[in-house]
Formats: C-alpha cells, sequence, structure tokens
C-alpha cells in the first residue's frame, strides 16, 4: 500500500473522528455527568469512548454512531458507577454542581433541582430518562442500546417520571 | 410542555460551561497514539500480585524441601511469578494454566466452556470457539488490573485446565480507565438481542 493510500486513509478516520467528536462528544460528556456527578470521571469515560472509537474502528453505519457512543458511554458509567471506588466517593455526596452561562446563573435554580434530581435516580431510571429526554432517542432506540425490551423501558421511563415527581415535590409541571 | 420535555433546554442552562472541548479532544488523540504503539508495555494480571507471589514462595519452599534443589532464582514474567530451581520450573499453582499459553498455544476448538462471574455458562463449542478468538485478539490490547469487582472470565480447556482472564476493569487510581475486552460483551450482546 502506497503511502500516500495510506495518509488518505488516515485522513478520512480522522475526518470521521472530528465530526463526530463535534457532534456528540459534548453531550457524551453531559450524560456521562448526569450519570456519575463527577466531571473528571465524565471527561474519562467521554475519552474513553472516542479512544475506542479511534483505536477499535468499528463498522458504524450511518446515523447509528450516536447510539454506539452512548451504549457505550452508558456501559462504562454502569462499570464504574457499580465500582467501589466510585459508590464510596460519589454516593450520598451533594457534589452535582451547575456549569451555567454567567448571565444565567438565577434562572438555572429551578433547572438544577431538576438535574440534581435525574442525579440522584438510580442508574436504571437514569439512563432512560437521559437517552429518552435528553438525547431524544425513540423507545425502540433505547431498547437497542440497553439491551432491554421495549416494554422494560416504557414502564422504566413511567417509574422513573413518578420518582422525579416526588422528589420533586410533587411537582406536577414534570 | 413538562419540563422533562424541555430538559435539552435546563442542561444547556446548568452545564453550559461543561463541553467537551480540544483539550479534552487533544487527550483522547495522545491516548489513542499510544494505544496504537506496537511496543508499548502491556500488561494482564491474572490474579492479585500478593496472593500469587504468597503460594509461589509456599510452593518453592515445598519444592526445594522435598527435591533438594540446590540453585535457586527467580524471575518475574509478566504478571506470572515464576520460580526456577535448577532445571524445574513451577508457575504458581492456584492457575493451571498461564495466560500466555493459553493465548498462544492453545488454539480456539480447545475451549470447552467460557464462564463469566455473572453465572452465564457459555457451553456451545463453537460459540466458545469464536469468543475466544475475540478474547485472544482484544484481550492483550490494554493495561489491566484486577479490581474487586470486575468481570472475570473462566476460560476452561478440554484438558481440564482453566484459566482466569479479567475481561472488563476501569483502574481508577490515576484517573484512567482501560478496556480489555469490551469486543467479548458487544459480541454476547449481540447474540442476546
Amino acid at each position: 500500500m502506497s503511502s500516500s493510500v495510506v495518509m488518505e486513509e488516515k485522513r478520512i478516520a480522522q475526518r470521521s473522528f472530528d465530526q463526530l467528536y463535534e457532534l456528540f462528544a459534548t453531550d457524551v460528556l453531559r450524560v456521562s455527568y448526569y450519570y456519575l456527578g463527577n466531571r473528571e470521571q465524565a471527561e474519562d469515560v467521554t475519552q474513553d469512548v472516542f479512544v475506542r472509537l479511534l483505536v477499535n474502528k468499528p463498522e458504524l453505519e450511518y446515523g447509528k454512531e450516536k447510539a454506539w457512543l452512548f451504549k457505550v458511554a452508558l456501559n462504562r458509567c454502569r462499570d464504574l458507577w457499580r465500582s467501589a471506588w466510585i459508590r464510596k466517593t460519589i454516593l450520598g455526596h451533594p457534589g452535582f454542581e451547575s456549569f451555567p452561562a454567567p448571565d444565567e446563573l438565577k434562572r438555572v435554580t429551578d433547572d438544577m433541582d431538576l438535574a440534581s434530581s435525574i442525579n440522584r435516580l438510580k442508574p436504571e431510571f437514569k439512563e432512560v430518562i437521559l437517552l429518552f429526554y435528553y438525547q431524544g432517542f425513540s423507545v425502540s432506540e433505547i431498547s437497542g442500546i440497553l439491551d432491554i425490551a421495549e416494554g422494560t423501558v416504557s414502564s422504566r421511563l413511567s417509574r422513573a417520571r413518578e420518582k422525579l415527581q416526588k422528589d420533586c415535590k410533587g411537582d406536577d409541571t414534570l | 410542555m413538562t419540563k422533562l420535555e424541555k430538559l435539552p433546554e435546563y442542561t444547556d442552562s446548568v452545564m453550559h460551561g461543561l463541553t467537551a472541548g480540544q483539550a479534552l479532544k487533544q487527550r483522547i488523540l495522545e491516548t489513542a497514539a499510544e494505544s496504537a504503539l506496537p511496543n508499548k508495555k502491556k500488561s494482564l494480571l491474572l490474579n492479585p500480585v500478593p496472593v500469587l507471589c504468597s503460594l509461589a514462595a509456599v510452593l518453592l519452599i515445598f519444592s526445594v524441601l522435598l527435591n533438594g534443589i540446590q540453585s535457586v532464582s527467580v524471575s518475574d514474567q509478566g504478571k506470572m511469578t515464576v520460580f526456577t530451581a535448577g532445571n524445574n520450573q513451577t508457575v504458581s499453582p492456584d492457575i493451571s494454566l498461564s495466560f500466555e499459553v493459553l493465548m498462544n498455544e492453545k488454539k480456539p476448538d480447545a475451549v470447552t466452556r467460557i464462564e463469566l462471574d455473572n453465572g452465564t455458562v457459555i457451553g456451545n463449542p463453537s460459540l466458545c470457539a469464536e469468543l475466544f478468538t475475540i478474547l485472544k485478539n482484544n484481550a492483550l490490547s490494554t493495561d489491566t488490573r484486577l479490581l474487586p469487582e470486575s468481570n472475570v472470565i473462566t476460560i476452561v480447556l478440554n484438558d481440564g485446565s482453566s484459566v482466569q482472564v479479567e475481561a472488563f476493569a476501569p483502574w481508577l487510581t490515576d484517573g484512567k480507565s482501560f478496556w480489555t475486552c469490551q469486543p467479548f460483551f458487544d459480541k454476547l450482546n449481540q447474540l442476546a438481542q
């Protein structure tokens, strides 16, 4: 294989990575942060996801990349969450913080309540809420990402909403 | 519109300053480049080192006492501590087969059973062979350490021997995480669908 072909292949791979990073890295980071409540760990998860994209070069169908990225990210989040180290460090820790734009500090308070409530949900509920409401995946797509039945997704969504309402002291605008 | 339906908007407001920027991107590119280096030191921990060392030390003492071997040297081959006494070489006995031997010498069809630590047992010969090949192709690709709650895969061979490998282990003390055999689990997930 000539060096120009190799360089061209690398260029294409790099462009693909650049596009995916541009499109989805912040979303992956924020979902991971919702999940773990720890910025460093969320960045590590994001790093792991995209390193894996570069190193393993999975053959991703156009339009399915986002689902793949979130599948890997949530697997990593789940694994980190399960580990004793994370449990000790994060559970019960009120460190879920906001990163608002400077002019939005006041308005953020209400929004922060919802974000913190989501962060406090159990992982199985948090995942479906974030994928459905934040990332706009359909129930069917979530079923594929999480490897669970569509009925289970719907039921978790419903239970998650109930828990959020309870956590937000009966806020019926949820 | 409910608050939840406005979650993207809310998230933008509370996490405006949390974005994946160029610094993280650079870190990703550097880490990926390091992973691709052919001579990067790779280690695979089969069992906690202290346990291995203790067991091997006990074995060595027995070996010396029983066989009267005169010259003894100790070397560390990867994460397996191997005690060499004269011409006799003994590997810590709680692992009947080293991972290197498994990967280098055993063929996929030698695998009769694969067990996961969640209780899943895979006994289908062709599936075992396929999963073993995936493990073989990926297991040594990254650094791994054993954690108490990590996923451990037990590979059982047709000669009765077995080896445990760690399949998916985050290592957090240095702030990094590593994959070993995610493709293995991807395949399992694909089969489960």
